[in-house]
């Protein structure tokens, strides 16, 4: 990658100043979407280029902007999803607390492609610090009228709302953040109805992630061929990587999407495992994604490949584990981390993820069956697409992963006097 | 939308063919053909969540199993309920249920009527895998009748969407997350909603109880009868549970016109003062003030004699009948035959009835201000062509001009009690025989104090406010020498010279627009 797209300002004194972002072009695009462009035009754009979601899913935006019926009469919403909560993933807050404008432009565009004019930032209650620097700027660029009424006398009014979570991870599940949005406990809900056509209140809503979002007014700006001009068919655009684990040097990495393997990426930008240790186990996409072994990391670092390699890239967050680490003892975190924020609405996941749980406990504690590994694998596989929304699956395919890869070590643990 | 207009979806299920109206789902065109598949957060009466997912189901094409509560079906859609894929899913939420779910069967009063229990047995084996330390859960108060055994929960969250949707006073909700989740009322607002009860009947398993049934019999003991509940002029159909001659419960009977799936709490604990009504269990006859037992035979011609003489010294316009909005339109239909044929009077009038605060609940559920269950097909069987109230002030101001010298009462339960005022007027009658199921303020007017019998007691019908002719049928035997109005009245109209043969309720037709 040349040039930083998505940092190119993150680095500076005061990057999330106004002052700043608009001595470096900023809003230029959004008035550019306002007075040169309709609507349709920037969907279109959107979709042309290929921007797929960044918060896991890797869903086509544009495609999905255009889900929403053009003449329902009710209101339509837009929902900036902050809540990054993927474990090993901190790359939005870097967008929010550093580059905060960049991110408001981005909404500020799609809320105009979509017909929205009332956003919302549905940020992780943790972030205290990033809610406050994001409601600065929100009251910032109202000042110099890039929200509020009539904005640049062009009549399209937008307000942008921060609404800080409460500390759950299901609310990043864009059907949950709907209903935590809205007061209530965050369920996700059974599609359909889809969101675009009914979420809400009821009105059509569209989610996008941070990152996603931020991607859109370079996308004005340059447009569609300079945007392929990174990454490969379907895997296109500027990607912010995170690093962390058995790295030398762990943080937030921009490069095009595809454009370094995981492996590249963890010996290159991550400066490879401390104390001439080994790499063991790399989960690509944040916690939620089936584990790689040392082997299985040659792979470009983009949506299809990863996904073809038995993985995801999800939200890119790689968390490296080296050989001195315990696949067991990362089995029950795992467990853990998902028996806790499981909402608890339905069935497999709320009665299965505290079951392994359990069973991963006594396992450590000396008390392993030898049947326990088979049920184990038995309870995720009764998780998996069983289930509401995909915790289950973001549960069963990590933990399946690891009992089938490295099933020698479960073994290892079983008891001997049985 | 015409029936002929409506586009039917077909698809296959299990092989069989179903055709239902665009936007069901599949668990209800699976129901339509009488496939049925297992559902706990499913309710008919309340919103879709499909967070149970004991109902999934195959459908071709799919990559995963689908909600069949949820799912609306697709014109050539290929639903698989029983493949070996679905049975494997049914059976582990069943393990996962069950992980927790503590093993109170043996003093649970779900017992015989658990869906986990049937389900269970439909669809699981009789062992578990999980050899860890459940969660354990303590008992809580919902409100005064309604205990939770909150362990026993499986967290299908019927009984909130209920409070939510239809009761409009939820004070149920969940706390904490995931395995942890628990079901927790409220502490600063009582439950004191009227449809509170109905959470109880909809909860699939015994985590809700009704204090008032706690305990007292095992569900397979119990006879349910059908009938209609008796408070208010609604008309909502109930089940009646009855051992050993003793109403233990009432439960709603699913009615989509009048009371959908509920019932209020009105209804629903009604039965608990027929235990402390001082009966009326044999015929008592005069003097007045001084009344004594008789046999019924002894009774009637009493009553017969005593009404005869009035009539033959003062005409037959002199004798008035007083019919009641608390008795079934047999009763009723019998008193006026009694009065217009063998009697030869037209002086029928129709008693007063309790009036309590209407209630309207936010899912359209009424609770009427008009206390009686009969109040419409009374004045029908009583051929009153518009009755705007009641005529009982009518009838006591011609008692007291001297104009009524003696009359019929047949007073229904629980009619309004006799005021002191009244009582008086009434005491100047010459003859006056009464038909009640308790004595109370009558034993000093009456000469004739014969004992009748409560909704519970009798076949018979109402009509309900919406129109409706509904049966009641008996779940308790009379006390002692009891019986029903429509019979004491036909026997007496027989006395006195009417040449009919009723032997049941059944027998008395009364045809509309008469």
């Amino acid at each position: 990658m040349k040039e930083k797209v998505l940092l190119r300002n993150a680095h500076l004194p005061e990057s999330h100043r106004i002052a700043t972002y608009l001595s470096r072009g900023g809003y230029k695009n959004f008035k550019k979407a306002l007075k040169e462009m309709d609507p349709a035009q920037i969907t279109e754009l959107v979709k042309e280029a290929g921007l797929r979601g960044r918060g896991g899913a890797g869903f086509p935006a544009g495609i999905k902007w255009s889900f929403v019926p053009k003449n329902s009469g009710k209101p339509i919403y837009l929902l900036c999803n902050a809540d990054e909560s993927e474990p090993g993933t901190f790359k939005d807050i870097v967008i929010m607390e550093k580059d905060p404008h960049l991110l408001l432009e981005g909404i500020a565009i799609a809320a105009y492609a979509i017909g929205v004019h009332t956003a919302f930032i549905y940020i992780r209650g943790e972030f205290h610090d990033g809610a406050r620097i994001l409601e600065e700027a929100i009251e910032e660029a109202r000042r110099e009228n890039w929200l509020g009424e009539n904005i640049l006398e062009t009549g399209y009014s937008l307000d942008i709302w921060v609404h800080r979570g409460a500390g759950a991870y299901i609310c990043g599940e864009e059907m949950a953040l709907i209903s935590s949005l809205e007061g209530q406990r965050g369920y996700p809900r059974v599609k359909p109805p889809f969101p675009a056509v009914s979420g809400f209140f009821g009105c059509p809503t569209i989610v996008n992630n941070v990152e996603t979002l931020a991607n859109v007014p370079f996308i004005i700006e340059r447009g569609v061929d300079w945007y392929r001009t990174m990454g490969s068919e379907r895997n296109y655009g500027p990607k912010l990587y995170c690093i962390s684990g058995h790295v030398n040097n762990p943080g937030v990495f921009e490069l095009a999407l595809g454009e370094k393997t995981l492996k590249q990426l963890i010996e290159e930008e991550g400066k490879g495992v401390p104390n001439n240790k080994k790499v063991k186990a790399v989960f690509p996409g944040g916690s939620s994604a089936p584990v790689l072994t040392a082997d299985e990391i040659d792979v470009r670092a983009d949506f299809d490949a990863v996904q073809q390699a038995g993985s995801m890239l999800g939200s890119a967050g790689l968390i490296v584990m080296d050989e001195t680490t315990d696949m067991v003892n990362v089995t029950l975190n795992l467990a853990r981390f998902y028996a806790h924020e499981s909402c608890g609405q339905c069935t497999p996941c709320r009665d299965g993820s505290l079951w392994l749980v359990k069973v991963l406990r006594r396992f450590i504690e000396g008390g392993g069956n030898k049947d326990d590994i088979d049920l184990m694998l038995e309870i995720c596989d009764n998780i998996d697409g069983r289930t509401i929304c995909p915790l289950g699956a973001a549960l069963a395919w990590p933990i399946r992963s690891v009992l089938q890869k490295f099933r020698s070590e479960f073994e290892a643990k079983l008891r001997t006097d049985a | 939308m015409p029936e002929s207009d409506i586009k039917y979806v077909t698809l296959k299920i299990n092989g069989e063919e179903a055709r239902v109206p665009p936007g069901s789902t599949i668990m209800q065109a699976a129901d339509s053909i009488g496939a049925f598949i297992p559902r706990y957060c499913y309710h008919p009466g309340l919103p879709k969540v499909g967070n149970c997912r004991i109902c999934l189901v195959e459908v071709e094409g799919a990559t995963e199993l689908l909600a069949s509560c949820v799912t609306p079906v697709i014109n050539d859609m290929v639903v698989h309920t029983e493949s070996e894929k679905v049975k494997k899913a049914r059976a582990s939420v069943m393990e996962f249920l069950l992980i927790n779910h503590p093993l109170d069967c043996p003093f649970c009063d779900k017992a015989g009527e658990c869906d986990l229990q049937d389900y269970a047995y439909m669809y699981w084996q009789p062992w578990s895998r999980f050899r860890e330390k459940r969660e354990v859960q303590g008992v809580k108060q919902v409100s005064e009748e309604i205990r939770l055994y909150t362990d026993r929960c499986i967290l299908c969250g019927r009984c909130v969407r209920f409070l939510d949707e239809q009761a409009d006073k939820l004070t149920l909700g969940f706390i904490k997350r995931g395995g942890h989740t628990e079901l927790e009322p409220d502490p600063d607002t009582v439950q004191d909603s009227l449809l509170a009860g109905n959470i109880v009947d909809l909860c699939p398993v015994g985590a809700l109880i009704l204090e008032e049934f706690l305990f007292k019999s095992r569900v397979w003991e119990l006879e349910p009868v059908k009938s209609v509940c008796p408070v208010c002029s609604m008309g909502c159909n109930i089940w009646i549970d009855v051992r050993e001659n003793r109403v233990l419960r009432i439960r709603p009977r699913e009615n989509p016109q009048i009371n959908e799936h509920w019932i209020c709490d009105l209804g629903r604990f009604f039965f608990r003062e027929l235990s402390s009504v001082a009966r009326l269990k044999q015929p008592l006859v005069g003097p007045k003030g001084k009344l004594a037992p008789a046999v019924w035979e002894e009774a009637i011609a009493f009553v017969r004699d005593g009404l005869n003489k009035v009539r033959d010294s003062s005409g037959p316009e002199a004798i008035a009948g007083l019919g009641s909005p608390y008795l079934t339109r047999e009763d009723n239909r019998m008193l006026m035959r009694l009065l217009t044929e063998p009697i030869g009077s037209d002086r029928i009038y129709l008693r007063d009835f309790h009036k309590g605060d209407r209630v309207d609940f936010a899912g359209g559920f009424i609770i009427s201000e008009n206390r009686a269950p009969n109040i419409t097909g009374a004045a029908e069987a009583l051929a009153m062509e518009k009755w705007e109230g009641s005529h009982m002030g009518d009838m006591l101001t011609k008692i007291d001009a001297g104009l009524i010298k003696a009359a019929v009462i047949v007073a229904g339960y629980p009619g309004p009690q006799i005021s002191k005022q009244d009582l008086e007027v009434l005491a100047k009658l010459e003859f006056l025989a009464v038909i009640d199921v308790t004595g109370g303020s009558w034993e000093e007017v009456a000469d004739a104090l014969l004992p009748g019998v409560t909704s519970f007691e009798k076949w018979g019908t109402f009509t309900a406010k919406n129109g409706e002719i509904q049966t009641i049928r008996p779940a308790l035997a009379p006390p002692g020498e009891a019986r029903p109005e429509w019979r004491i009245l036909a026997d007496l109209a027989r006395a006195m010279g009417l040449d009919i043969n009723i032997t049941s309720a059944l027998d008395i037709k009364i045809e509309t627009g008469d």
